[in-house]
């Protein structure tokens, strides 16, 4: 009986014990429920994955009840994984996007959150410091401006950005001074072709696989864009009819559908010739190729110069085994002999954009951590770490570069057109398209003739692929904007999306629709009097 | 601004807050049984009114979108707005527009413009009459096989710059006005009293800012007023020290007479 009695007593000694632990574990302060923030990019250069990894545990410190999960997706998978992510419900909290990939009518409104509100206020992690009080939008070198940060059609506020990035040609600068006896590179395109002759003879003296340049198809993409943007400098203020002294997508776009512009307009015509230059000193069959091979042939010693974003400066650093140096790519300018007349000069790298965007999911579950994280990460000291780890250049003001980012510090004084090339054209399409049959330009028997023909031929299948698409995704855009807009009056009271969004993107939207319907007539025409 | 609009939008009924937050999200499949749960309700009729709005706003955005469901939202505004004159009233009768300009596959762009009209001349200081508003002006500039020209066509739009009531809504008419002139290269100048006027109305975002600034500067300096053009592009310069047209404003003021 006694011990009967025992066992009672231990195991209600027991349970009571069990009790008191569970109870002390449901309110112990590191037992509270901490939110897990899920963010994803494709940032695989370097140590930029390092980077952000190091903001992200520095603020964990700061705010032991969040988590944060990153998603590192290589880029070639990226964006199809992104859309399964989005469309299922699936997707993280936070997600890199560059609307250089297309397609943001269609997605910002339907996916992302607007931040415009929330920009407009203080960033409370630069308590402080000298951006203490500013407007969080106010404390990004390019104030937000750039094409992700702000969306000028949407009239809103989207993308917080990380990074600003410039282009630049890196070389082998032990190879170079081998070669030429100097380790300076060249100041203009004159410059540059003597140094393609000179890295043609001295392989072929020391029988040796080398090229001028490390190409491929990614790289010829970073090249094309500055070569016809640069070379189509000239020619831009005849498409400026808005008077803005910037290309809007619309001024390229129709004024292709309009004929104002294509790769015959002589500015265009003579930046193939540059491009052709560019690809001829390449090596062989760098069209197949993918950029990790362009860097390796860098690497190896195969090629003197790769063409790549700043973006990849840490990851030569880390993996060259000689010293690196960078320049500008020197197009021709008004002093160049065959070029001159149609060049402008000096061009500049460009706006002050900032870039590697973050955008908030509108499905979000924890919306207010994700946002106080990209504040964090966007601050004067979050920025300072992301900066430091992954030696890219900032994107916040006050934030200082490394001594080995610096170098890569874009160039403003001169002219630029804005950040809409003729490369990009009508869009997506178009521009695979120009990708696609490049090949033709290159070689001993290619010619910029052999590519303008095929532009000619076939690219206005492709510029009208893109128009639908564009006018497709901007009803998309304009009618998802509506629904949205409607529930937020109606669920907070919240009008600040109505009247204004976006009067600017539908007037757009008619003017796409007249151009296409005036081009569809004018074919129509040229058609019957072309048939007996 | 928001507050503004708020006061305008004022005496809407709660309604099924959940509803409009989840479509807020866009989840329409939640939104949508959450406005038929309401409808269900013992309610107000103000509040019945709301949610059959709130399933008329959602189909409109539920995926995969059919013809039988955008159909099926004309049905459901039709009632709405014509069985009333309140909030839900105007708002449904904004979609009616909306429908006909964007929604159907062949638009019907008259009958859109005559339902923002018909919502213009009942309720035209009501927030959703002037959300028509800034798209009846696009359908004015940009008519569909009409004879007009595009003189006319800006004329008949800028007749509309009358019923704007809040300097946002006047600020928007402008901006698209000027911008329709740029597109069928009408004379520069005639887009200036309206760039002017959008930049006087102080309801610019800083990009737009940036834009219309160098725009009357350098139509300004096109067409003879170049103290006007350097006290644009001082503007500039002075408001957007980052901005990529710095160098070639530069230029620019410096080869001004």
């Amino acid at each position: 009986m006694k011990l009967k009695h025992a066992g009672i007593a231990v195991l209600a000694l027991g349970y009571l014990a069990a009790a008191v632990l569970a109870w002390r574990h449901a309110h112990a302060p590191e037992a509270k429920q901490k939110v897990t923030v899920r963010l994803s990019h494709w940032q695989l250069e370097g140590t930029v994955r390092e980077g952000i990894e190091a903001v992200a545990r520095r603020y964990e410190q700061l705010n032991p009840d969040v988590k944060v999960e990153i998603l590192v997706v290589p880029d070639t998978i990226y964006r199809q994984w992104m859309r399964t992510q989005l469309v299922g419900g699936t997707a993280p909290d936070l997600i890199e996007y560059t609307m250089y990939w297309g397609r943001i009518e269609e997605l910002a409104p339907r996916y992302f959150q607007p931040i415009s509100r929330q920009v407009a206020q203080p960033n409370p992690y630069n308590k402080g410091t000298p951006l203490e009080g500013r407007a969080w939008r106010d404390t990004f070198l390019d104030n937000m401006t750039g094409p992700d940060g702000y969306n000028t059609l949407m009239r809103d506020y989207y993308a917080p950005t990380i990074a600003m990035f410039t282009m630049r040609l890196f070389y082998n600068r032990t190879l170079l001074r081998e070669i030429t006896g100097s380790d300076q590179p060249p100041q203009t395109w004159r410059e540059f072709l003597g140094l393609c002759e000179a890295v043609r003879a001295y392989a072929k003296a020391k029988e040796q696989t080398l090229s001028t340049i490390g190409n491929s198809w990614d790289n010829s993409w970073w090249i094309a864009e500055p070569v016809t943007h640069g070379m189509g400098s000239h020619h831009s203020p005849k498409l400026d009819h808005d008077h803005t002294l910037s290309l809007s997508y619309w001024e390229i776009a129709l004024g292709w559908e309009r004929g104002e512009w294509s790769y015959r307009t002589p500015e265009l015509a003579n930046g193939l010739k540059v491009f052709r230059e560019l690809g001829n000193a390449s090596q062989p069959g760098f069209i197949q190729m993918k950029r990790d091979v362009a860097m390796l042939d860098f690497l190896r010693g195969h090629a003197l110069i790769l063409c790549a974003g700043s973006w990849d400066a840490s990851s030569l650093r880390r993996e060259a085994p000689f010293e690196v140096g960078a320049f500008r790519l020197p197009l021709p300018d008004a002093a160049d002999p065959e070029f001159g007349k149609t060049s402008l000069g000096p061009l500049s790298d460009g706006s002050v954009q900032t870039g590697t965007s973050f955008y908030l999911n509108k499905a979000s579950a924890h919306s207010e951590e994700a946002l106080d994280f990209m504040r964090f990460l966007t601050s004067v000291e979050g920025n300072q770490i992301f900066v430091d780890v992954s030696q890219w250049l900032p994107a916040i003001r006050g934030v200082k570069p490394t001594e080995f980012s610096k170098r890569f510090l874009p160039f403003y004084d001169g002219y630029n057109w804005g950040s809409q090339s003729y490369f990009s054209g009508t869009g997506s399409e178009l521009r695979m398209f120009f990708l696609q049959e490049m090949h033709r330009m290159f070689g001993p028997n290619g010619s910029v003739e052999a590519f303008q023909k095929e532009m000619e031929t076939r690219g206005p299948e492709y510029a009208d692929r893109d128009l639908h698409a564009h006018l497709r995704d901007s009803r998309v855009a304009f009618n998802t904007d509506d629904v949205t807009a409607t529930a937020r009056l109606r669920a907070t009271g919240e009008a600040d999306r109505l009247p204004a969004s976006p009067a600017l993107l539908e007037g757009k939207y008619y003017q796409t629709r007249r151009e296409m319907e005036a081009a569809a007539q004018r074919a129509e025409k040229t058609n019957g009097e072309a048939k007996p | 601004m928001i507050f503004a609009w708020a006061n305008l939008a004022g005496g809407a009924e709660p309604g099924a807050t959940s509803g409009w937050q989840a479509l807020a999200r866009l989840k329409t499949d939640e939104a949508l049984r959450e406005f038929r749960a309401e409808a269900e309700k013992p309610a107000s009729d103000a509040a019945k009114r709301d949610a059959e709005f709130g399933r008329g706003v959602s189909l409109l955005a539920k995926q995969p979108m059919t013809t039988e469901q955008v159909e099926e939202a004309w049905t459901i505004f039709n009632g709405l707005a014509d069985s009333g004159t309140d909030e839900v009233a105007q708002g449904a009768r904004y979609f009616l527009g909306r429908i006909a300009q964007h929604h159907r596959e062949q638009p019907n762009l008259a009958e859109a413009a005559k339902q923002f009209r018909r919502l213009l001349s009942e309720q035209e200081s009501s927030i959703w009459a002037q959300t028509a508003l800034s798209r009846l002006v696009l359908l004015e500039l940009y008519p569909e096989r009409s004879a007009a020209s595009p003189g006319q066509c800006v004329a008949t739009a800028r007749k509309l710059l009358a019923q704007a009531r809040l300097p946002v809504a006047q600020s928007e008419l402008h901006l698209v006005i000027a911008d329709a002139i740029f597109y069928y290269r009408l004379p520069v100048g005639e887009a200036l009293p309206d760039l002017l006027a959008a930049e006087k109305l102080r309801q610019l975002d800083a990009p737009t800012r940036a834009d219309v600034l160098v725009q009357i500067a350098e139509v300004s300096a096109l067409t003879g007023d170049p103290a006007q053009a350097r006290k644009f592009y001082e503007t500039f310069l002075a408001e957007f020290p980052l901005d990529q047209r710095q160098y070639m404003v530069k230029q620019k003021l410096a080869g001004l007479k």
